[in-house]
Order: C-alpha cells, then sequence, then structure tokens
C-alpha cells in the first residue's frame, strides 16, 4: 500500500488483484444488484487511489478498503433510487423457482440477505461471509467492537428466523 | 460457568440482544456448552455461518475488472509535460468533420426510401416452426403494507411496488416490456424454465418502483422458444397511446407468432 501511495502502478495491479473478487462479492450482497454492484466497485476502488493519502501506515488496509466500499454504497443510496429494482421476497402465492438454483439451502441464504435489515446485512456479510473478525468489522463500519460482534449475532438470528419460516 | 438461571441471559447474548460478558467471553462460551438449551441454539446459529462461510466467490466480470483497472492506472499516470513551444496544427478535426459529411452523404445515398415501417407481425420469432409456448404473466403489488394480488380496478399511487411471475408451460425465452402513452421500454429478459418464475435481479425479485408522474402502463410479457425472441423485442411492438391506458386496450392484440400476455397497471393521477 506504501507503494500505490507513492504511484507506482504495478503495487496497486497487485493490491486490486488481491482485494477485487471480494470487494464485488461484497457490493453485490450488501446492494442485491449486480448493475449498482458494477458502478460501486470501480467508484471504490478509484476512490480508494484517490483517498491513499488518507490510509494510516498503521493500520490494515482490508477494513480501509472495505470502509470505502461499504461508504460509497451508502452514499449512492441516498443519491438514487434506480429502476426496476430488486426488493425483498414477501410472500407470493407459492413456493418460488431461480434460474441458476444452486442449492435450497444456498437460495434461501442469499434471499435471507436480501431481505435482511442493512445495519445487519453489512455487518453480517462481512463478518460471516468475508470472514472478518469483530475488531475488523468494527474498523470497516467505524463503530465499536460490542456493536459489531452484536449486529453480527442479530444479523445470524435474523437469518435463522427466516430460514425457519418464522417472521424475522 | 454458566448456571441453569443464566439461560436466558446466554440466549439473549447469542441472539445479540445483551452485550457478551465483559472479560468472559471463554467462560461464557464453556457455559454455553454446557448448558444443553443455550448450546441447541448455539449450534443452530453456528450452521447460519457454515452456510454463509460456504456461499461462492462471485466473478468479477472480466470487463469491469478490465475497465476498473484501467479507470485506476489512467489517473495514476503523470501528467503530460507541459507544451512550451507553439502549438501544432491540428488537422484531425476538420479531417473528422469531412469524413463525417461524406459518411453522412453516403447514409442518405444507401438508404431507400422505403419500404414502409414494418407492420407488428413482424414481431416473429426467429427461424422456428417450434410451437410457442403458453404464457401468463402475473402481477403483485406492494403499497408499503406487503405484498398483495394485483386488483385490475385499482389505481396505485407512487413508491408502489410491482413484481412479476411468470408462468410457462415449456422452457422459454422471454422479455418483460413497459409500454406506455409514449415509448416501450424493456424491464428485463430472462430464459426460465417450465413452471412457475419470479422474474428477478441476481437472486432477488425484480421490482418495478412506481415514481411520481408516471402514466398508467402494461407490463407486456413476450415468450418465445429459445433464441427465437427479437434481439429488440420492445421496438416491433405497436400500440395505439391513446388506448394503451383502456382496460379494453391491448398491446398483446397487435404481437404476432410469439406468444404474449399483458398487465394494465393503473395510476393514480
Amino acid at each position: 500500500m506504501l507503494q500505490v501511495q507513492n504511484g507506482d502502478p504495478q503495487a496497486f495491479e497487485v493490491l486490486f488483484g488481491r482485494y477485487e473478487r471480494r470487494i464485488y462479492g461484497f457490493l453485490v450482497r450488501r446492494t442485491g444488484d449486480r448493475e449498482a454492484a458494477a458502478e460501486l466497485f470501480q467508484d471504490t476502488f478509484l476512490k480508494m487511489y484517490r483517498a491513499r493519502d488518507s490510509w494510516d501506515g498503521s493500520r490494515p488496509v482490508k477494513p480501509w478498503l472495505f470502509g470505502i466500499a461499504a461508504n460509497a454504497a451508502i452514499d449512492r443510496k441516498r443519491r438514487q433510487v434506480r429502476r426496476p429494482v430488486a426488493v425483498a421476497l414477501e410472500e407470493w402465492d407459492g413456493p418460488t423457482r431461480a434460474h441458476n438454483e444452486p442449492t435450497e439451502a444456498r437460495l434461501t441464504l442469499e434471499r435471507g440477505l436480501a431481505a435482511m435489515p442493512e445495519t445487519l446485512r453489512e455487518a453480517f456479510v462481512l463478518g460471516a461471509v468475508e470472514g472478518f473478525d469483530h475488531n475488523e468489522v468494527a474498523d470497516t463500519l467505524s463503530i465499536s467492537p460490542a456493536n459489531a460482534r452484536a449486529r453480527i449475532s442479530r444479523g445470524r438470528a435474523w437469518l435463522r428466523r427466516f430460514i425457519s419460516g418464522d417472521s424475522p | 460457568m454458566i448456571r441453569p438461571h443464566d439461560c436466558a441471559y446466554a440466549e439473549a447474548v447469542l441472539l445479540g440482544e445483551s452485550p457478551y460478558p465483559l472479560g468472559g467471553v471463554a467462560d461464557f462460551e464453556v457455559g454455553v456448552a454446557d448448558c444443553p438449551t443455550c448450546a441447541e441454539l448455539s449450534e443452530a446459529l453456528s450452521e447460519i455461518d457454515v452456510l454463509a462461510a460456504d456461499l461462492p466467490d462471485l466473478i468479477v466480470p472480466a470487463e469491469l475488472s478490465e475497465r476498473t483497472l484501467e479507470a485506476v492506472l489512467v489517473e495514476m499516470a503523470p501528467e503530460p509535460a507541459v507544451r512550451t513551444g507553439p502549438p501544432k496544427r491540428q488537422k484531425w478535426p476538420f479531417a473528422l468533420l469531412a469524413g463525417g459529411l461524406a459518411a453522412a452523404v453516403a447514409l442518405v445515398v444507401l438508404i431507400p426510401s422505403g419500404p414502409a415501417p414494418a407492420p407488428p407481425e413482424r414481431l416473429v420469432a426467429r427461424g422456428s416452426a417450434e410451437a410457442l409456448p403458453s404464457v401468463a404473466l402475473k402481477v403483485a403489488v406492494d403499497e408499503g403494507k406487503g405484498l398483495e394480488r394485483h386488483r385490475r380496478d385499482a389505481a396505485y399511487g407512487s413508491g408502489t411496488r410491482v413484481q412479476f411471475r411468470v408462468a410457462l408451460d415449456r422452457p422459454a425465452d422471454i422479455a418483460l416490456v413497459r409500454v406506455d402513452g409514449q415509448s416501450a421500454q424493456v424491464v428485463t429478459t430472462a430464459t426460465l424454465d417450465a413452471g412457475d418464475s419470479d422474474l428477478v435481479v441476481g437472486a432477488r425479485p425484480l421490482a418495478w418502483e412506481v415514481e411520481p408522474g408516471e402514466s398508467d402502463a402494461r407490463f407486456v410479457l413476450l415468450a418465445a422458444p429459445s433464441g427465437a425472441l427479437p434481439d429488440d423485442p420492445a421496438s416491433g411492438l405497436s400500440f395505439d397511446p391513446a388506448t394503451v391506458g383502456e382496460p379494453a386496450g391491448s398491446v398483446c392484440a397487435g404481437v404476432g407468432h410469439l406468444a404474449c400476455d399483458e398487465r394494465l397497471l393503473r395510476i393514480q393521477p
């Protein structure tokens, strides 16, 4: 990252290669919208480069970078609602089919993630899907570790109720 | 160690409703393991984590990856040196202008005056004698109180979200087109299996959100055997703008050789 701060393109390519898939996955699951995620993906790396001087060398890069992605998603939501939009799955009059059905459990989990309140989803995706520990989640979202742990736990409990068919 | 009477507290902690005991996380977890009720809850929650951790990595589309990398590398490139001498003559704008004019003249020459615009029957499934699928479009609306069935006699306000379900008797390519008094716009296209399928964006249901000032519109579902849907399904639709919002109006009536179903969405003035 220090080399990126110094404007080294090769260092940036290495950093980009290391994080691109994880940032993209986070944004797709954070927004539930691949088109929006693609837009935010580019924004994130551009903002990261433009804000390179604000990176504190004593901090790890990962939460800083994911924090930029999380903030970009919040900013975008404030700016606009695109049409058509993806919404939480509500009760239809029967079971739902998906096109690329992986496993029912995974699909249900993805649906649950999409329907989960945003503050819980953000923390849960970072903690349970991306494997961040509580301190990293806290660092990324600028909240306390106790708050991060609580949001992840509440997200987990929310998903359990969703999967079991109870009203979350 | 959690005593039996701490079970409620332990459950609240596991559900994120109470904070972890200060400085005693390890002891707390041992206590949970020793308490059958808490252990059962803890195990059920752990299964969620296992499932979440097992979600597949999402592949970044190559085009997006390249575009993003290039955008940043362009920013990283050093600024070009400031020119101190006299500017070079720039011939290219004139060449471009001349080229553009020549191309425009060529187009005028090459485009024949006829034939007249194609009739609606031009929406013909491409190169397939295969029987058309049978299709039905179902619509549900959410006015902020949860999904309900769409009522044909109701008018909906801005903020209403409309979701779509398609019933097919065989696999097919489909296009959902929104037609109002001014234009036809493809909302989404998909390849669906036989049976009922919700239209989705990624893994989530697709919804049309009614915006202030929006007019009555018809959502038209076109379906054809795989690979037989026209490239631009909206461009061939023929409709009378004056009757699009009328219950008796129909867009499907003008569609030939494609399966079609439609629903009128009336909007509050």
